[in-house]
Parts: C-alpha cells; sequence; structure tokens
C-alpha cells in the first residue's frame, strides 16, 4: 500500500498539484486567480511544494511583464500519482 | 466527494477553463496565411521555402508563447480527455496536412497560387472549427461534472 505525502496532503497543495498534474505549465497569476489564493499564500504553498523537488519554478521576461511560472516535475507526478491512489486506498475506491 | 475525484475534479477544471483555451481572433487567419504562404512558394527558385519555412516556424513558435502568456496555462496533451485531444489534433492536422498535401499538388502541376488560397481557406477554417469544438467539448465536459461558470 502507498502512504499518504505529507507534503501534498495539506487541501492548498493538493489542488495545486492536481492542477499542475493536468497540465505543463501554468502562471502564478493563473493559479492564484483560481485557487482563490493571495500572492504569500501561493508563494509559501509553492515554496513547500518545490523545497520537495515536486515543481519547479521558473520566471520569463524582465521587468513589470516578468511572469513566474509553475510546471510539474517528474518527481511530482510521481508522487502526486502514488498519494492519490493512497488516499483511495484509505477510503476504499 | 471523495479526495481523489475532487483532485481529477480540479484537473478538469483547469483543462476546461474559459481563459485557459482562449485563442485571439488572429491566430486562426495567421496560421492559414502563413501555410499559404508556403504553398505559393513552391516554384522556382525553390530555395526560397527555406527562408519562408524559418519564418512559417518563428511565427509560430512566438503565436504559441503569445497565446501561452494571455492563457497564463500551457496544456499537456498527455492528461487531455479523449474529446478534447481530438479536436486539438484536428485544429493542427487538418491545416498542416492540407498544406502538405497542396505542396505536393504545387510541384506536380505547378497550380501554386490557387493551391495556396484554397490552403489559406482549409487551414483557416480548420483551426476555427477545431478551436470551436473544442470548446464546446469543454463546456459539455463542464455541464457532466456539475461544474457551471
Amino acid at each position: 500500500m502507498t502512504q499518504i505525502d505529507p507534503i501534498i496532503h495539506p487541501p492548498k497543495r493538493l489542488r495545486i498539484m492536481a492542477a499542475l498534474c493536468a497540465i505543463e505549465q501554468v502562471s502564478f497569476a493563473y493559479l492564484r486567480d483560481r485557487m482563490d489564493l493571495r500572492d504569500a499564500d501561493l508563494s509559501k504553498q509553492a515554496k513547500a511544494l518545490a523545497e520537495a523537488g515536486y515543481i519547479a519554478v521558473t520566471k520569463q521576461g524582465r521587468g513589470p511583464g516578468a511572469q513566474t511560472w509553475f510546471a510539474a516535475t517528474d518527481d511530482g507526478r510521481q508522487a502526486y500519482a502514488a498519494h492519490i491512489e493512497a488516499l483511495r486506498d484509505v477510503i476504499g475506491t | 466527494m471523495a479526495p481523489g475525484d475532487e483532485a481529477d475534479r480540479a484537473q478538469l477544471a483547469i483543462q476546461t477553463d474559459e481563459q485557459a483555451m482562449a485563442t485571439p481572433w488572429w491566430f486562426a487567419p495567421g496560421f492559414g496565411l502563413s501555410l499559404g504562404a508556403l504553398v505559393a512558394l513552391v516554384r522556382d527558385p525553390y530555395w526560397l521555402l527555406i527562408p519562408a519555412a524559418g519564418g512559417f516556424i518563428a511565427f509560430v513558435v512566438i503565436a504559441l508563447q503569445v497565446v501561452t502568456r494571455r492563457r497564463g496555462v500551457l496544456h499537456r496533451l498527455e492528461a487531455m480527455p479523449r474529446p478534447l485531444l481530438f479536436w486539438s489534433w484536428f485544429g493542427s492536422l487538418v491545416p498542416i496536412g492540407s498544406a502538405a498535401l497542396a505542396m505536393l499538388v504545387a510541384l506536380a502541376t505547378g497550380q501554386n497560387l490557387v493551391l495556396a488560397v484554397l490552403v489559406v481557406v482549409v487551414a483557416t477554417g480548420g483551426f476555427a472549427i477545431g478551436d470551436h469544438r473544442y470548446r464546446v467539448v469543454a463546456r459539455r465536459l463542464r455541464a457532466e461534472a456539475g461544474m457551471t461558470g
């Protein structure tokens, strides 16, 4: 049986990982608006996921038009899939 | 709702979000015109096709970057639901396939200008139809999943 991943388990991080695993990459602004998070909160959650090696953070452009983008890493995708499997095992679906 | 199901819904939400699939009005005609230009150049001197192909690739790369920045999302084909994947491929392969076929016919017949006009129409229309059907299917998937807005 796979284990619940404590890094992904908090609801905000789970939603972030779910979104990132469905796409190639997403901008900070898009994710903040769609997840209804504050800048500081999204930065904090993203930092925790990036430190675990689950997401990659890149900056595109310079000056006021610069954008921060997030993408799930291969490790992140594997960890997310294992976490979802563990959740389904727990609730027996 | 089970956590796994909620995660599946979060994935579908971003794959079918209106902003994440918004395409600027100029993309379809720009794509069609650039492919038509390639077909128009299938004539002597053929070396002109080399810089034209470079220009076409540059247009596609820059346009995709602009579209991605506006959307805030770069989609992942491997994770896309099958109906969305079908229309996504349709919008790409119909224009490129029609241009490839027209280039072969132009080589054989020399009717490059007539074929170029035909490719502009088919490529622009093919992309626009694929894009439109993608949105229709995305809205249907959202509705089936009980998502509003």
